[in-house]
């Protein structure tokens, strides 16, 4: 299996687009990018060192473009440290890598009506699937759910764009959004897509769920990547290496540091990409990988979001 | 292209087909080790073994070009529907297209030339002598659909997979040499499906595993496989469609004739995630190589002595080789020391 | 190509015990012919809305009419032949419902649909193999490779390599 090869790219333009918000509009550093498809992300690589982050964000530009993409990257206080690069280090002019687009949210292209529920810089892949919706005719909803002080970055363009077809709840403006209300009566063949915090996702999950929604019909993707948890010790069975896993670092993260690559490609659980052979310890899985049954063996981990439940883990590499 | 394409030769009746020194040399001979083990093996498409080498471009044009192109035509003109698009495949036929197109005019500028400005192509094919003017993307401008036309020009086998519901759907494809299946049967279904009858693959998760990291696959970054079986005579269409015809040549394998009737047949398969439609393509590219050329290369024929030796039972039935594998073991074991 | 080993292809369908979906709105039963009994006692044990309906040999419009105004919140269960079921699912995909959205009973019937992949026609009623195809005459052989799309099993020649050997018959279940 091979490791993903990464472009090389400048930031030709960088814009505060909420108060904790700032657009990145990328360019390749030679060549030219490909087009990518609605819903598709890129995961950034920045940094050196001990200060080296990678991040997967949804590309938010029209995907029929392939002059420029375009992240955005929203602050977080609890952040690893990827955004806050970003927000703080990343300069106009300066290279970072990325990884080629993959796709992990598109669009069911069998839906009669698409319903997207963003929360606050979730916005990101539906930026990409409005200009493809509007191009085949599909039926389409927006509702974007935001607090003005933090995000809601470019809530007055789409409203301005799409009309009633977008829906703005600015929570800082006590306008929430009443799920139940949007969610019922839909027509047969309604798909329901929700970036946002896990919050939202488990709401929009638990109404469907209420009105007797298929399953099959919602789609989620979190944009939240590895969670912080126990510092522990991971162990290379094959080099017999040691490595501390720091709190707020992930599995994956602690083994880049130590220049050992693994194929990779979400961090966060979903892709499969990084999975690793447990030896020894117990696991707390947090992926949406691997099954049941294979997260009951114990046998295997994804390392980009899930960790040790003791103090030590043994891998298998 | 460091083989230059030769003259028609034909892949039935009198099966004229050859293999030249620099293409028996250049074969993509499929085992690693000694013993045969079913895996996944995926590795990225990039060149290996240099110029000259089948992995030396994104698609290998060799010497057989007009023959395999000629042969297509035959198996289309008799059976139209071994090319199948479902409606909502259009896209992602026409990104195919962009894909081989462009690496074709990259790749070999001396016999195919592409001219874009906008969506207005100008194509230039002067190994079949086609020059066309279209429009990217308008159907009514290419004199055939976009697979069908650029599928008669390039070597191999084609299946594109919609992505959707956690699943892969082989929702089109050209299929006129295929190693004993049925695209017009197998059409529709997911890659589960399509899979459903290769024995021993359930129990050890493997197709589940390839699904999965083909569903993560990203723009750009192909990977390739090789597959193999054994087929007698240098016969391409292999179809299950027409097993009713080649099916009796495995009955005329005798001891005397094994080397020269038994061809190793190879499948390189390409994939590739298709940028805007998030189809994954499948080129399935057929090499054959008679056991006899095949030992011209002794390492060669010390190893697909013990792969052959060693296959399980199950996948010598699956493959159709029962009336002929002890035939062929028995001939190539004069090439292993061991013996 | 063998028989022991293309029969237990992982593309057969697998029919498990269906049961009501409790959080559905709307359930509608639909019965190729007569309504069979595990179907029956789904609908009488069902105190949703609900409705029940049987075709004789249900002509693709008669299904496509029973799926409009088909509500998102509801569940479809379906009985009959094998390729009754999955022609009904394909209608019902495309008409906008998800695959949880539709439940199979097990088919009535061990008769299959044979797809002869030498001339493509479907032959219907098969209960043994080798069976002579409808169309060209080959006496195929029955496999359990099953496409959703044709509801059919593939078949192939079963003498087509020394035409002496015809393969005994047997039963297919």
């Amino acid at each position: 299996m091979s490791t993903i090869d990464q472009i090389v790219v400048e930031v030709v333009a960088i814009e505060q687009v909420a108060p904790m918000i700032k657009e990145f509009t990328l360019q390749p550093a030679e060549g030219q990018f490909t087009p990518f498809s609605a819903g598709a992300h890129v995961v950034v690589e920045m940094g050196e060192g001990e200060q080296r982050y990678r991040n997967a964000y949804s590309l938010m530009s029209d995907p029929n473009d392939n002059r420029q993409y375009q992240i955005a990257v929203r602050l977080q206080e609890e952040s690893r440290g990827g955004s806050i690069y970003m927000h703080e280090q990343v300069a106009v002019g300066d290279q970072l890598k990325i990884s080629p687009p993959a796709n992990l949210f598109a669009p069911e292209w069998r839906a009669k009506k698409h319903i997207l529920f963003a929360g606050g810089v979730g916005i990101t892949p539906f930026l990409s699937y409005v200009p493809v919706m509007q191009q085949r005719g599909a039926e389409f909803e927006l509702h974007y759910m935001y607090r003005s002080q933090q995000t809601g970055a470019y809530s007055a363009e789409l409203t301005e764009q799409l009309g009633d077809r977008c829906c703005c709840y600015d929570a800082d403006q006590s306008s929430r959004c009443d799920i139940a209300v949007v969610m019922a009566d839909q027509p047969l063949g309604t798909h329901f897509y929700i970036c946002g915090p896990e919050s939202l996702i488990e709401a929009v999950q638990a109404t469907a769920d209420e009105l007797g929604i298929p399953a099959g019909a919602i789609h989620w993707e979190e944009f939240a990547g590895a969670k912080p948890g126990q510092p522990f010790t991971v162990e290379l069975s094959r080099s017999g290496v040691e490595l501390a896993v720091a709190a707020n670092k992930s599995v994956l993260e602690t083994l880049e540091a130590a220049d050992i690559d693994i194929p990779n490609l979400c961090r966060a659980g979903v892709c499969g990409q990084c999975v690793c052979d447990v030896s020894e310890g117990e696991i707390e899985h947090r992926d949406a990988y691997l099954s049941d049954a294979e997260k009951q063996s114990g046998q295997r981990m994804m390392p980009c979001v899930s960790r040790a439940a003791g103090e030590r883990l043994v891998l298998d590499i | 292209m460091r083989v230059a394409p030769k003259e028609i030769q034909s892949f039935r009746d009198d099966f004229t087909y050859t293999n030249s020194a620099s293409a028996i040399e250049r074969f993509p001979f499929p085992f690693p080790e000694d013993e045969y083990r079913y895996s996944v093996n995926i590795e990225a498409h990039q060149p290996k073994g240099g110029e000259g080498s089948a992995f030396e471009h994104y698609i290998d044009v060799d010497e057989h070009y007009l023959s395999e192109m000629a042969e297509r035509e035959l198996v289309l003109k008799d059976m139209p529907n071994r090319c199948l698009v479902m409606p909502h495949m259009d896209l992602a036929c026409w990104e195919m297209l962009e894909r081989y197109m462009v690496s074709l005019a990259e790749d070999y500028p001396e016999h195919f030339k592409l001219t874009r400005d906008g969506d207005n192509w100008h194509w230039e094919n002067k190994l079949l002598n086609i020059d066309d003017h279209f429009t990217f993307g308008d159907g009514a401008t290419l004199p055939r659909p976009p697979l069908d036309y650029i599928g008669r020009q390039v070597q191999g086998d084609f299946a594109l997979m919609d992505q959707r519901e956690g699943n892969l759907f082989m929702d089109a494809g050209m299929v006129t040499c295929p190693a004993d299946w049925s695209l017009a049967f197998d059409a529709g279904m997911s890659f589960d499906e399509w899979h459903g009858p290769v024995p021993m693959v359930k129990s050890e998760g493997i197709i589940e595993r390839a699904r999965k990291y083909l569903m993560a696959l990203p723009v750009g970054q192909p990977v390739r496989r090789l597959n193999w079986t054994l087929t007698v005579n240098a016969r391409m269409d292999t179809s299950t469609e027409k097993y009713n015809e080649w099916g009796h040549e495995r009955t005329t394998i005798t001891p005397e004739n094994v080397s020269e009737k038994v061809y190793l047949r190879v499948e390189v398969q390409v994939l590739d995630r298709m940028p805007r439609s998030n189809a994954v393509t499948i080129s399935i590219r057929t090499y054959l190589l008679s056991l006899e050329d095949l030992v011209t290369n002794k390492a060669w024929a010390v190893r697909m002595h013990r792969a052959l030796k060693t296959l399980p039972e199950a996948l010598i039935d699956y493959k159709g080789l029962t009336r002929f594998h002890g035939m062929a073991v028995d001939y190539l074991s004069q090439f292993d020391p061991a013996n | 190509m063998q028989a022991e080993h293309v029969n237990g292809a992982t593309s057969k369908p697998v029919y498990t015990p269906v049961e009501l979906n409790p959080k559905s709105s709307f359930h509608l039963f639909i019965a190729e012919q007569d309504v069979p009994v595990d179907l029956q006692s789904l609908y009488n044990g069902c105190t949703a809305d609900k409705a029940v309906a049987a075709y004789a040999c249900a002509s693709d419009s008669q299904l496509l009419e029973s799926l409009q105004n088909f509500p998102l919140t509801g569940t479809l269960y379906l009985a009959g032949t094998e390729p009754f079921l999955w022609r009904v699912t394909s209608h019902a995909r495309d008409a906008g419902l998800c695959s949880d959205q539709v439940r199979l009973l097990a088919p009535i019937s061990r008769e299959r649909h044979l797809f002869c992949c030498h001339c493509h026609t479907i032959t219907e009623e098969v209960t043994y193999s080798p069976y002579a195809c409808s169309g060209c005459g080959a006496m195929l052989e029955v496999t359990d490779h099953f496409s959703r799309l044709h509801g059919a099993y593939f078949s192939f020649q079963a003498n087509a390599e020394d035409s002496a050997d015809m393969p005994e018959k047997r039963e297919v279940n």
